[in-house]
């Protein structure tokens, strides 16, 4: 209502400084609404990072957590696979790039 | 009195539950061991890559593109990334040739079939006077690259 009466007469200063106030004050809140998600969000990532691996048994105890992914290692070793087949191929036939300098 | 007796019992029960889960997973872990044997020695032998062998790749994608390559410089970290078993040698190589050599040569350092990776790439082409080239239309390029290849073989700084 206060505010609505201050745009209404925003001519007047002792108005317009009402209607800077609010401003003032919901850019204030805005921010410190922002600051609030920030640290939300960043302390949930942070949690969700820690508690990562928890409830997966590490492989020893003195290495951390290092989690045995079988999945993992069978892509592991079909990569270097695959590397092994891109370097016999690529050996025998060379890509065809034209020099840019002709 | 029974309270006390109550709470004494679910702790019990709840650190048994514990110790339970902690034996399954162990047990989970051992049967995966057990089957996964010869691809872990395959990755083993595939990670346990010695100096002499990195420095003999570089040496054979050279070959393999027909153009000299040189190694200049080789930089070696222990990969804080990777753990404390694994380490890495950065290679700063040199080769010169045809643009196509030099292709064909940057091609085969990304499909090592090592573990390794390369860092950066750089090609200048050399300007004729320099190459002392005769042919006009034959531009000779000069290819450097950095190279990192990863290990958990022993190597000494």
């Amino acid at each position: 209502m206060r505010v609505r009466d201050a745009w209404s007469n925003r001519n007047e200063p002792e108005h317009l400084r009402i209607l800077l106030e609010s401003y003032w004050r919901a850019l204030l809140g805005m921010a410190g609404i922002l600051i609030a998600c920030a640290i939300l969000y960043s302390a949930f990532n942070l949690f969700s990072v820690l508690s990562r691996g928890k409830n997966v048994p590490a492989l020893s105890p003195d290495e951390g957590l290092v989690v045995f992914d079988n999945q993992g290692l069978e892509t592991t070793l079909d990569g270097f696979v695959t590397r092994e087949t891109n370097y016999e191929f690529l050996k025998k036939n060379p890509p065809k790039i034209f020099d840019p300098s002709r | 009195m029974i309270g006390a007796q109550d709470s004494l019992r679910a702790e019990k029960k709840a650190g048994l539950d514990e110790k339970a889960s902690l034996h399954a997973a162990a047990l989970r872990i051992h049967a995966l061991a057990r089957g996964t044997n010869a691809e872990r020695a395959k990755l083993d032998d595939i990670a346990r890559v010695d100096i002499i062998e990195m420095l003999e790749s570089i040496e054979q994608v050279g070959r393999d593109a027909g153009i000299s390559i040189e190694i200049g410089q080789a930089i070696y970290t222990p990969d804080s990334k990777f753990g404390s078993k694994v380490r890495s040698v950065l290679f700063v190589a040199e080769g010169t040739g045809s643009f196509t050599k030099v292709m064909h040569a940057a091609a085969l350092f990304e499909s090592l079939p090592r573990p390794s990776f390369v860092d950066e790439l750089e090609f200048e082409m050399i300007p004729m006077s320099a190459s002392g080239s005769k042919k006009s239309s034959a531009g000779v390029w000069n290819l450097v690259i950095r190279i990192r290849f990863i290990s958990t073989a022993e190597i000494s700084s």
